[in-house]
């Protein structure tokens, strides 16, 4: 079965919130009350609308128990 | 517009009932008569306007789904909206300085010319004083 792959990209840099959520079977609800902000700024992150401050990658990188690398790709480290 | 559907916060009553209760002592015998005659009325009236609205936001509210609530909970603490407000405030506190120095030019021109007697041009100056003396604060704060 062919993998599926969300990277959203802004400027020069991409996230893999949406991959990551997918995969989990989380809801942006879901994922937006865990991380204390709202559903309409995940919806901003996944498409790439809205880059997230340090405190919030990190807040996003624990939840998924993964790096803040992980998930937020600068242009000249993504694939 | 989602901040009228917001839960009000406790300030907003207690400056509701804070205005009331200002314009209810202007009101006693001993406060000045010119301050009960001009102010006392307003206040009360004022602040039960603000009370009644505050009692509307609040039924909204509560008539909201519980996602809803949830959401519009957590707009406060976002940073995403956080960073929207700031940005509103900052075009805004532009859009002000241009009208300013508009009605500065305007009043100059069309009124009188002695720059000491420019109203607008002293509350843009005011503004800028207290916009400067912000940025120096906030700048030894971070």
């Amino acid at each position: 079965m062919e993998q599926t792959t969300y990277l959203v990209r802004r400027d020069d840099m991409e996230n893999r919130i949406a991959e990551l959520r997918k995969a989990r079977r989380i809801s942006q609800a879901e994922l937006a009350e865990a991380v204390a902000v709202t559903r309409q700024t995940i919806i901003s992150l996944e498409s790439g609308r809205y880059n997230a401050s340090l405190l919030l990658a990190h807040k996003i990188a624990k939840y998924f128990e993964t790096t803040i690398e992980d998930i937020f790709l600068f242009e000249e480290e993504s694939p | 517009m989602s901040s009228f559907k917001q839960k009000p916060a406790k300030w907003m009553w207690a400056l509701a009932a804070g205005v009331i209760a200002a314009g209810l002592l202007l009101a006693l015998p001993f406060a000045p008569a010119l301050l009960r005659e001009r102010l006392s009325g307003g206040l009360v009236g004022g602040g039960i306007f603000v009370l009644a609205l505050l009692f509307f936001q609040r039924e909204r509210y509560q008539e909201l789904p519980p996602e809803e609530r949830r959401e519009l909970d957590a707009e406060d603490g976002d940073e995403r909206v956080q960073m929207i407000r700031r940005r509103a405030a900052w075009r805004c506190s532009q859009a002000e300085d241009v009208a300013l120095l508009a009605a500065a030019l305007l009043y100059a021109v069309f009124y009188d010319p002695v720059l000491a007697h420019n109203i607008p041009f002293w509350l843009y100056m005011a503004r800028r004083l207290a916009a400067e003396a912000l940025c120096w604060y906030f700048q030894r704060k971070y």
